[in-house]
């Protein structure tokens, strides 16, 4: 099923038997004349991993500011079903701890704050994040890979229903990303949800089940990777007359843009319609002499909506 | 608020910065007493008439005044500021019972730190008093009521010391600056003592001295003459509601502001 949800369009609906954690609903955010966020509805599923995109000033960490009760929102509201806030787990921007305190008593700080700390369960995750042997270091003295490995432990230090991380492979070096992608999975499979921001476009391809692509605080696409990924594909076609063929194409309804590269046409249009483009350039003698499909990534999308200067145009704006 | 209070704590016994203030408040008293008791020995018999241990309620009072309000004043600024400068604060309040109470329970640590320093220096104070009197011959009686005296000299201290502390909390949460939050009550303290001569000379301006925090208020509670002369200072009552009225503003505003501002 298609969940793609574009800009201007209603609350998206979670299928039926899908648990919404959390949803914002108009979500607005000005400071002064800039508007940060702007009318964001969005939904945090039970068990799944979102990824939030956006480049850098799309309103990503006010979003979370908001969710986290940091910023009070200008308009809108965020709704928490069957999660506190306190079952939310975050880290914002970076991970922010005492410096004069080590690992483990930044966690003991963070757990006596909370009141809800199991005991043991802070030497469990310097275990689980490979921060044991270094319990008594300060964190002034940590390399960036372990302050973000301490932000992991920090965010699952209360047993949250949702995580948040912002960037949380900054630092690490490859087999700390790597485990850090497992383990986001992981926490999902143990029934959270985790709310990835993030700049790493196949990383979030990677472990992401949906995606969010925000842009000056607009809420551009959601949808599951594979949609929104299934945006982005190309016709590409070899033809003779490539500008009079360019003008044929463009008149077809089902195509969205062309742009011509030598003899090569690139055409944004569903992949089951290269038949029907075929046969209007033949109807006007034009021959295809070469056809193929190319799949984007996520970053080709990514860019592709981020960096037009209207973003796409959509149905009510 | 118990939780935040506990972690509070926590993090103010593990602060290097806590245990530096605290020695530095017995060292400075200590070291006062001794400096002062060694060299007022040939010259100064009045002087050390006020160090030994029958006055120390007194003379000890007015330096633990002295060094409190500088040493709380950097802990009340650098415990809210260091929130906003290491980002902490971000980390903290979602997992807080709420905003107020993460200020309440900062304002109880930092009250509590008061009372520490004060005891601190009063002991500190009290045996450089037994010191200076045993080194210098002086008469060692305790007067009447000395416990009761002590005490009271102790709570005076730290009332007085409160007022600025507040001042500093306010005005680091609201830069998110220690510097700011240090360097603000100290200007305060020092354009007061600087600036009363000249209030009291200005027959419009006469009133003001018993308006600022130092000059009527805290010197009428300390039974200080060093800023104004006995006669001019208001009743001890009427100074304490004024530093409770400056105490309850600055708490306000700190109030006001965080539960109100955008935490970015």
């Amino acid at each position: 099923m298609n969940e793609i949800a574009k800009r201007g369009s209603p609350t998206p609906v979670a299928p039926s038997g899908v648990e919404v954690i959390l949803r914002t609903m108009g979500l607005t955010k000005r400071f002064g004349s800039l508007t940060a966020v702007d009318g964001l509805n969005l939904e945090v599923r039970r068990g799944e991993v979102l990824g939030f995109l956006g480049p850098n000033g799309a309103g990503k960490s006010t979003t979370v500011g908001m969710i986290l009760g940091l910023i009070a929102p200008t308009a809108g509201r965020v709704e928490y079903n069957s999660v506190s806030l306190k079952q939310i787990g975050a880290i914002i921007e970076a991970p922010a701890f005492y410096p004069y305190l080590s690992g483990r008593d930044n966690l003991r700080a963070l757990a006596l704050a909370s009141g809800d700390v199991p005991p043991g369960r802070i030497d469990d995750l310097l275990e689980y994040v490979g921060l044991a042997d270094r319990p008594k270091s300060p964190y002034r003295t940590y390399s960036m890979g372990m302050k973000q490995r301490l932000g992991i432990a920090s965010t699952l230090l209360s047993d949250p229903a949702l995580v948040i991380l912002d960037e949380p492979t900054n630092g690490l070096d490859p087999a700390g990303q790597r485990e850090i992608r497992s383990l986001i999975p992981q926490l999902a499979r143990e029934g959270r949800s985790v709310l990835l921001a993030s700049h790493l476009l196949h990383e979030v391809e990677q472990v992401c089940d949906r995606v969010a692509i925000l842009r000056r605080g607009k809420l551009l696409q959601t949808g599951t990777v594979s949609d929104i990924v299934g945006l982005g594909g190309l016709l590409e076609i070899q033809v003779a007359e490539p500008e009079r063929a360019a003008e044929i194409i463009r008149a077809l309804p089902f195509v969205q843009s062309v742009s011509v590269q030598g003899e090569r046409l690139s055409v944004a249009a569903p992949e089951e319609r290269g038949a029907d483009i075929s046969r209007a350039l033949g109807d006007a003698n034009l021959y295809v002499t070469a056809m193929s499909v190319r799949h984007s990534s996520l970053e080709d999308v990514f860019l592709e909506l981020t960096e037009t200067e209207a973003g796409p145009e959509t149905e009510g704006d | 608020m118990l939780p935040l209070l506990r972690s509070e704590l926590f993090k103010l016994s593990h602060r290097m910065m806590t245990r530096v203030l605290l020695l530095i408040a017995v060292g400075a008293l200590l070291g006062a007493y001794l400096l002062l008791g060694l060299a007022g020995e040939s010259e100064e018999g009045d002087v050390l008439e006020d160090l030994r241990i029958g006055a120390v309620h007194d003379n000890g009072m007015f330096i633990v005044y002295q060094v409190g309000v500088i040493l709380t004043v950097t802990l009340a600024a650098s415990s809210i500021a260091g929130e906003f400068s290491w980002g902490t604060v971000r980390t903290l309040l979602p997992r807080a019972a709420g905003r107020s109470s993460f200020l309440t329970a900062k304002l109880i640590t930092l009250g509590l730190f008061v009372i520490v320093v004060v005891l601190l220096g009063f002991l500190a104070a009290l045996l450089g008093s037994v010191l200076v009197t045993a080194i210098n011959d002086l008469d060692s009686s305790l007067g009447d009521n000395f416990a009761g005296r002590l005490l009271g000299s102790m709570v005076r201290a730290a009332y007085v010391i409160v007022p600025y502390a507040a001042l500093a909390f306010v005005i680091a949460l609201w830069s998110r600056s220690s510097a700011a939050g240090i360097a603000i009550p100290i200007v305060v303290f020092y354009a007061e003592v600087l600036l009363t001569p000249l209030f009291t000379s200005t027959e419009s301006l006469e009133w003001l001295p018993d308006a600022l925090i130092y000059s009527g208020n805290i010197s009428s509670i300390l039974d200080s003459d060093a800023v104004l002369e006995e006669g001019q200072l208001p009743g001890r009552w009427q100074a304490a509601g004024v530093l409770a009225a400056y105490v309850t503003a600055f708490i306000s505003l700190a109030y006001g502001r965080f539960l109100t501002r955008d935490i970015t």
